[in-house]
């Protein structure tokens, strides 16, 4: 088997999950029945990417929604509609989706008892399971990522396994989550995508995760869920379309005459009442002409229908996660997974290490692709070619105005680009007076940056690009996209500050120690395999060496902050994480000017 | 449980400010001193005001940006928040939306239509702001502008709303502000269907009847954004919804139009001994048609004894007694024996001591002959209102009395 093929397999065959009686540990999965059927499936298929396969099962997945219910189509006209999609597609966006067309013509032409007709049959769940598999990376990659720049009191409740469970869960339904992907759009990948995507969310994940809980119980989630959850919910619940109609109707009059009266802080809303139930239908009586509904409902009928939608809410929450669903539909669907009893081979890793050994190469391709291609877009969509020019004004940008900046400011946003402390930890750091500030009052103070970076940095892109932000059209979104580029080089900026001492007191290291650094966290060797190559005793010698050397590193960035930004980090808890992460992450990162050492 | 703290590690974009208890009693204080006929547009006036004052007096405190102003009189914005939900704030020639929600779930945002689509009404920009009033904090969690809604937003004929995906905002309010100094536009919207004088007038009373909700949804929406976008016959649409009586006249007979003295007066003293028909206080009724029948809702206000406020002469209390009745027209109210056709809840509502509204629900069951309810006696404040409401099977009758 090849490098690409076999990688092409383990992408679409392994998921990541919790290790049993761990609070942080991942464990790959590797599914013997997807093996089996991935290996079947590219035996001699074109040499495409994973992406590629990815965006393929997502075409299939949207083809089998979008006819699902209305539609009685057989496997061969589910092929020919996939070939209509795969045209289309190519149609607009040749560059990107050009393997499209093969990889379908290869799939397509397969024996009818081929697994790769599988992929066609309208009910078959194997396209969702793989695409969960391909998605578990990135779900890791942000459970890991994100998870560490909570602040304490959050991940004291939301543990790392929590958060890699919610974000499983929102990859769990991958059309879902890739609703709004544009597969036509150039330079992102699903993966990518999804990343993105999962960051955006694990905020609001949170807030429902540990908010209050009032809010939650059947009345509050009732006057509290959005429509497109409510739809969503009807929809999932089996509810025919009329009958969505009907209960979005009364949901409606619901949220327009439900005023909760005052109640304790904690306790759950409650539930309408008698007064409220009749307005509620008196309304309905009134509205459902215009949607073609019956008007004979009763008042029992209102309760009940508010209560279906309560109980469609819950069971839409509550959809199994991505590993009991793969389970399910794979043993369910696929007649050849079921070979061995212990069809799962675990790998287990410690993820308090360093994602980078659970994500490999993974996490470059991520933090590429996050970094600063708004701007690259807003450029390609104007024509305008000369990217770097717009990069070297940027950075050029930051130079001139960060010193002329408060000088509060200055090391508020060296702490918080540079070091990753937020804006709770620098209150701590820059200890009395500010703590007693209201918090608007230091938000206020520490984003008063942002402004002139932006009234500077719109001005210069303005005069080499006018064509970029047009005066008598909203440009919002396009300095939205200048923003997130400032941020980017801002980061730099402000993460290079801290580099000087590091690299002094790196160069004053022995070679040994130098190497033990370089193996454990540039190449991710482990300790057994350390101590043997550089001749220590055992695994616990090299462990408290690098922990001592780490421990030198660190007080020495700690005092160097001291020195220059005049600032005691040790009056922040989380500081040894973070200045831990940091110089990891220095050690990690080959271009950080280090000299390089020679492992061989 | 998470802190504010918490909240901005997790948004550190978006705009985090605190409700101080006194912004929330003021804002209380506020909305007493209005009318509105249900309880939701109370409670969505509630939410305007904090939402406005807050966010102006940030914005006012930053002396980048220009002093921001109210576009409408806190008199004309009752007139609004009685129909619908948010306000605007101007920058200059730059409008500002508000849209206030306590909902917890942010992850879309609804605007209604009259905010996008009455060309007086649109504004450059529409924030998103969640408030937070038990924790004591709101946030703006994005904006959108005019051009954007139109193109992205989904229109929702149920509800006559934009809706967008949180999504689609844009977090940072830095962003705005650089963004309204280098573009100049003005938001592109269509002219409004022509409605006649003559169709206005008809429209307004049937609107005035239903009170329980807001009437934007029962007409159609082309008819109903021509009305409301005039300000003359919104203000007399509030007016006709939000009848207020003021207590004082009432105490001195003066009889309120809509309203009719009771004739068989003397039997209802000799039924009812209360203090003020001992002193010759006349009480009043009004007629309500519902359920095919005619109803009469009748009325008795009592004063006591008035005592200045100790801290403040001017402010005066008052101890009020409300007594209401409810009685089908043809019948008379000395024969008590008379049973409603139907149940009526009667609800007297109220501020509190901290100005928090108190409801009061008492029951009239057409199975027993007692066609009143005496309310306890309640201390009101000058400028507070009661608003007293009966809700039968298909009628609503809501009266606000002011002191």
């Amino acid at each position: 088997m090849n490098n690409s093929r076999d990688r092409i397999i383990t992408e679409f065959s392994t998921f990541c999950t919790i290790a049993p009686n761990t609070d942080s540990s991942f464990v790959w999965k590797r599914d013997w029945g997807n093996v089996k059927f991935m290996s079947q499936l590219t035996l001699e298929a074109p040499p495409v990417n994973p992406d590629c396969w990815a965006r393929y099962f997502l075409l299939i997945l949207q083809q089998q929604k979008r006819y699902a219910i209305e539609s009685e189509f057989s496997q061969k006209e589910c092929i020919d509609q996939m070939a209509i999609a795969v045209k289309d597609l190519v149609t607009q966006a040749s560059q990107q989706n050009r393997d499209l067309a093969d990889l379908h013509d290869y799939l397509s032409s397969q024996d009818i008892h081929h697994p790769a007709q599988k992929l066609f049959d309208r009910q078959a769940a194997i396209s969702k399971q793989l695409l969960i598999a391909h998605l578990q990376r990135p779900s890791g990659f942000s459970a890991c990522q994100h998870h560490r720049k909570l602040s304490i009191n959050i991940r004291k409740q939301f543990s790392l396994i929590d958060c890699l469970q919610e974000l499983n869960q929102v990859i769990s339904d991958p059309l879902h989550c890739l609703r709004n992907f544009d597969l036509t759009r150039p330079n992102i990948t699903l993966k990518t995508y999804v990343e993105k995507r999962l960051r955006q969310q694990l905020p609001n994940i949170i807030c429902v995760k540990l908010g209050a809980p009032r809010n939650f119980a059947d009345w509050g989630l009732l006057r509290h869920t959005t429509k497109k959850q409510l739809l969503a919910a009807l929809q999932f619940y089996g509810l025919s379309e009329i009958e969505r109609m009907q209960h979005r109707l009364i949901w409606h009059c619901f949220r327009e005459i439900y005023e909760p009266v005052k109640a304790e802080r904690h306790s759950p809303l409650p539930q309408p009442s008698q007064a409220q139930l009749i307005g509620i239908q008196d309304r309905y009586k009134q509205r459902c002409y215009g949607f073609q509904l019956t008007p004979e409902i009763t008042e029992l009928e209102v309760s009940s229908c508010l209560q279906t939608c309560i109980k469609a809410i819950r069971h839409y929450q509550n959809r199994t996660n991505a590993i009991s669903t793969f389970d399910e539909a794979v043993y369910q669907n696929q007649d050849t997974s079921s070979e061995t009893n212990d069809p799962l081979e675990e790998e287990e890793f410690d993820a308090s290490l360093n994602e980078k050994i659970l994500f490999g190469a993974e996490e470059e391709d991520i933090e590429k692709d996050i970094s600063p291609d708004p701007l690259e877009n807003l450029i390609n969509a104007s024509d305008a070619t000369n990217l770097a020019d717009v990069g070297r004004i940027t950075q050029n940008t930051v130079a001139a105005i960060f010193l002329a900046l408060e000088r509060v400011v200055q090391i508020a946003l060296r702490l918080n680009y540079g070091l990753d402390f937020n804006q709770a930890e620098i209150v701590q750091i820059l200890g009395e007076p500010w703590k007693l500030l209201p918090q608007c009052t230091r938000s206020r103070t520490f984003n008063r940056w942002k402004k002139p970076f932006l009234d500077q940095l719109t001005s210069d892109v303005r005069a080499a690009y006018p064509e970029l932000l047009p005066e008598h059209q909203p440009h919002d979104d396009r300095i939205q996209a200048i923003e997130q580029y400032l941020k980017w080089y801002l980061k730099q900026y402000c993460v290079s500050f801290f580099h000087p001492p590091l690299l002094a007191d790196y160069a004053a290291l022995d070679h040994r120690d130098k190497e033990a650094l370089t193996l454990r966290y540039l190449h991710q060797m482990d300790e057994a395999a350390i101590a043997q190559k550089l001749n220590f005793q055992s695994t616990q010698a090299v462990r408290e060496h690098i922990h001592c050397r780490m421990r030198s590193l660190s007080n020495t960035l700690k005092e160097w902050t001291k020195t220059t930004l005049e600032v005691n980090l040790d009056l922040c808890q989380s500081t040894p994480e973070k200045l831990s992460l940091f110089i990891e992450t220095w050690l990690t990162n080959p271009m950080n000017d280090k000299p390089q050492i020679s492992t061989e | 449980m998470l802190v504010l703290d918490d909240m901005v590690t997790l948004y550190p974009d978006q705009l985090w400010l605190e409700i101080s208890p006194e912004s929330c009693q003021t804002a209380r204080q506020t909305v007493n001193a209005q009318a509105y006929s249900n309880p939701v547009a109370v409670e969505r006036a509630y939410h305007n005001i904090i939402c406005q004052t807050v966010v102006a007096n940030w914005l006012r405190e930053d002396p980048d940006l220009p002093t921001p102003v109210f576009w409408l009189s806190s008199q004309e914005q009752s007139a609004i928040w009685e129909f619908v939900n948010g306000s605007i704030l101007l920058l200059n020639t730059t409008r500002l939306t508000l849209i206030p929600s306590d909902t917890v779930n942010l992850d879309e945002l609804s605007i209604e239509q009259e905010w996008v689509d009455i060309p007086d009404w649109a504004s450059h920009y529409y924030l998103a702001v969640q408030l937070n009033l038990q924790d004591g904090w709101l946030r703006v969690s994005g904006y959108i502008t005019h051009n954007k809604l139109k193109q992205q937003g989904i229109y929702d004929a149920m509800d006559r709303t934009y809706t967008l995906d949180q999504s689609e905002l844009i977090e940072d309010l830095n962003i705005l502000w650089v963004a309204r100094e280098t573009s100049r536009w003005l938001p592109m919207v269509a002219p409004l269907s022509v409605l006649s004088s003559a169709q206005a007038d008809a429209l307004i009373p049937p609107l005035s009847q239903a009170r329980s909700t807001s009437p934007r949804l029962n007409l159609p929406p082309e008819q109903w954004i021509a009305l409301i976008a005039n300000p003359v016959w919104r203000e007399n649409l509030y007016h006709h919804r939000t009848a207020t009586t003021h207590l004082g006249q009432w105490f001195q007979n003066l009889i309120e139009p809509g309203w009719q003295a009771i004739r068989n007066f003397a039997a209802l003293q000799s039924q009812f001994p209360t203090y003020a028909l001992a002193r010759g206080m006349t009480p009043q009724e009004k007629r309500i048609d519902g359920d095919g029948y005619q109803f009469a809702v009748m009325v008795i206000c009592e004063d006591f004894e008035s005592n200045p406020h100790p801290a403040d002469a001017a402010q005066s209390l008052v101890e009020v007694g409300f007594i209401v009745g409810v009685r089908l027209v043809q019948s008379d109210f000395d024969r008590s024996h008379v049973h409603l056709p139907i149940d009526v809840n009667v609800e007297l509502a109220f501020p509190d001591e901290v100005g928090q509204m108190e409801t009061i629900t008492e029951h009239l069951t057409s199975d027993t002959p007692n066609l009143t309810v005496w309310f306890p006696k309640l201390i009101v404040q000058s400028q507070e209102s009661v608003t007293l409401m009966l809700i039968a099977r298909s009628w609503q009758f809501v009266h606000n009395f002011t002191l």
